[in-house]
């Protein structure tokens, strides 16, 4: 079955291009706008991963990330935060609230991106295989 | 007292002659009666006859407040009246007495005393009191705060404007040190640097104090304080203070407004790159279309780095940047980089090796600040070496440093541009003929990135023939706690 993403990205161009990406590789995505539409999203859906940009209108990515953290339904989804380059800080604070990693938007290409977005999921995925039952 | 009431005006003549100042007898219709030596050599001339006050300039004139005006016989004691004006150029206090004369008829004695050279004192005096008054009022009513204190540190004197600024009357801080306005915000290196300057006799200026109010608020000083010596000795300290909190303030708004608006472009330019990148990826398109794509796409990155640049120079500028310590290994970190460099260099035709290098070398240290250091050399190697040129790189240990040099066969940055070439918003002469539109920024961020990780760096450089670039960094950066890292 394919893995489910949920995106939330508010600038339109960066959210599409990645939507196109990620469906290409295989993956079934849902993209949001807002923080508000994505963290209900996450909850009702509660998909494979959730790729969090932090700057979104109506609730901060930060306050996202705090609430799913908070809620045992939601707590153990894998988290990727989306940054630009130079916010070492939001990297610093987003991983300290609990995010699994983060992915740079300004220094890599989208392919980069998806690569890297595999291998995460498929290192969680063996992770998961060999932990004991 | 003699009793003979009779003057024996000859005798009295010879003791008056031998006085050294001037004396004359004047009758009630200012007849001068007798005038002794001194007189007359005050007067240069024959005066028995004459009115005493012909000795003044204007000589139709009596003296002003003359004591003989109101009448000879209402003179009581001695009447002192102040004259100048005589026609010799001195002034003089001339005392009147009235004496009765064998005859019985009222006499006034006048005795002449030279206050020349006293009224020129005096009068220095008022102009060194106006003076002074006017340096004093200049001061008061400055609006800068002046605070002057002794050899101890202790306030002796604060101006109004002071006052003002931290909230302290002069009667509250009297006899006070200074270190009452201290925050404990202020760097102490900003003391350190001030004592250091002061001892020796030197001013020191600052833009770095943050003081404290008596009313416990906080706001930014700027202090220029000068010791004031004598015979080697510091005896005060004067210190002027102006606040500088909106000057800051508008300064952080400039980086802020900066920061933000680079910050808000970066977003529609990776769109750009990655829309690009799609394309390239998914579409058939003729060879002509790639290559239009691909330059579109290297538009892109061109202006992704400017702002790249701009927001460094803008954290620079601000003073906030962080440095972080992560472990990196230095050799793949390099070939990495270089290895970037390879399509441009391929293009030039240039030889870009690195060959002089130990197996492996871990350093830690911070990587976006090194990254912006290497890049800004040796993108100024590719760009400014012609083709067919090379392009050398090499990394040895130097005790706790490690030094990476960069060789190339370029334009070289001529000698009476060397001192300036790290400087912000320059470029060599010579680099602008080949590329017009850099932003004199690379050498400055790669300078300010050396200094901040606690390296060195310099340059040997000969026009037309190539220069060598030394960038020495420890091997172990220290943690810089700032508000924003290197971009």
């Amino acid at each position: 079955m394919n893995k489910k993403i949920i995106l939330i990205e508010d600038d339109e161009i960066l959210s599409k291009v990645l939507y196109e990406e990620l469906t290409e590789a295989g993956f079934n995505v849902t993209r949001l706008f807002d923080g508000e539409a994505g963290l209900d999203a996450v909850k009702s859906q509660k998909p494979d991963l959730v790729l969090l940009d932090l700057m979104l209108p109506k609730m901060h990515g930060f306050d996202v990330l705090t609430e799913i953290k908070k809620s045992p339904e939601t707590s153990s989804i894998p988290l990727i935060i989306l940054t630009m380059l130079g916010s070492d800080e939001d990297i610093k604070k987003g991983l300290r609230l609990g995010a699994d990693d983060y992915i740079v938007k300004t220094q890599h290409t989208v392919s980069e991106i998806i690569e890297k977005i595999k291998n995460f999921l498929e290192e969680r995925n063996t992770t998961k295989k060999s932990q004991p039952k | 007292m003699p009793k003979n009431k009779k003057i024996d005006l000859k005798l009295s003549t010879t003791i008056l002659d031998l006085l050294p100042v001037a004396v004359d007898i004047v009758d009630k219709d200012r007849n001068i009666q007798y005038a002794n030596k001194s007189y007359k050599k005050m007067v240069n001339n024959n005066c028995v006859n004459k009115k005493c006050f012909q000795i003044l300039k204007d000589s139709k004139q009596i003296c002003t407040n003359c004591p003989i005006s109101k009448g000879i016989e209402n003179i009581k004691g001695i009447k002192t009246i102040e004259v100048d004006g005589v026609n010799n150029g001195k002034a003089y206090l001339i005392s009147h007495s009235v004496f009765k004369d064998a005859a019985g008829e009222l006499l006034v004695l006048e005795v002449f005393q030279d206050v020349t050279m006293l009224k020129k004192i005096e009068h220095n005096l008022t102009e060194q009191l106006k003076e002074t008054s006017l340096l004093q009022q200049a001061v008061e009513a400055s609006t800068d705060g002046i605070i002057i204190a002794d050899s101890d540190g202790n306030i002796v004197y604060v101006n109004p404007s002071w006052s003002k600024m931290t909230g302290y009357t002069l009667k509250e801080v009297l006899g006070k040190n200074p270190n009452i306005l201290q925050s404990g915000k202020t760097p102490k290196k900003v003391y350190d640097d001030m004592w250091k300057a002061l001892i020796v006799g030197k001013s020191f200026l600052t833009k770095d104090i943050i003081n404290k109010r008596k009313d416990g608020t906080e706001y930014a000083e700027y202090l220029a304080i000068s010791p004031i010596l004598e015979s080697g000795k510091i005896i005060f300290y004067v210190g002027i203070g102006r606040d500088i909190t909106k000057e800051k303030d508008i300064d952080k708004a400039k980086s802020d407004f900066i920061s933000i608006v680079s910050h808000q472009l970066r977003t529609p330019l990776t769109s750009i790159r990655w829309v690009v990148e799609s394309f390239l990826k998914h579409e058939k398109l003729t060879k002509r279309g790639r290559d239009y794509l691909k330059d579109i796409h290297i538009s892109a990155r061109r202006l992704t780095d400017l702002i790249d640049v701009f927001l460094n120079v803008s954290r620079i500028e601000e003073g906030a940047i962080t440095i972080s310590a992560k472990p990196v290994e230095l050799v793949s970190f390099i070939k990495e980089y270089l290895k970037e460099c390879e399509p441009l260099c391929g293009k030039k035709h240039l030889l870009l090796t690195f060959d002089k290098h130990p197996k492996s070398f871990n350093v830690t240290t911070d990587v976006n600040a090194l990254r912006n250091i290497i890049h800004s050399i040796l993108s100024n190697a590719i760009e400014y070496t012609p083709n067919k040129g090379k392009i050398n790189v090499s990394l040895e240990k130097k005790s706790n440093m490690f030094l990476l040099t960069v060789v190339d066969t370029g334009i070289g940055i001529p000698k009476n541009e060397q001192e300036t070439i790290f400087d912000k918003f320059t470029r060599g002469k010579n680099a602008t003929l080949i590329k017009t539109d850099g932003t004199g920024l690379g050498l400055y961020i790669a300078k300010m990135a050396v200094n901040l990780l606690g390296g060195k760096i310099r340059f040997e450089s000969k026009e037309n023939k190539g220069t060598i670039f030394y960038i020495e960094l420890p091997i172990k950066s220290e943690v810089k706690k700032g508000a924003k890292s290197f971009v």
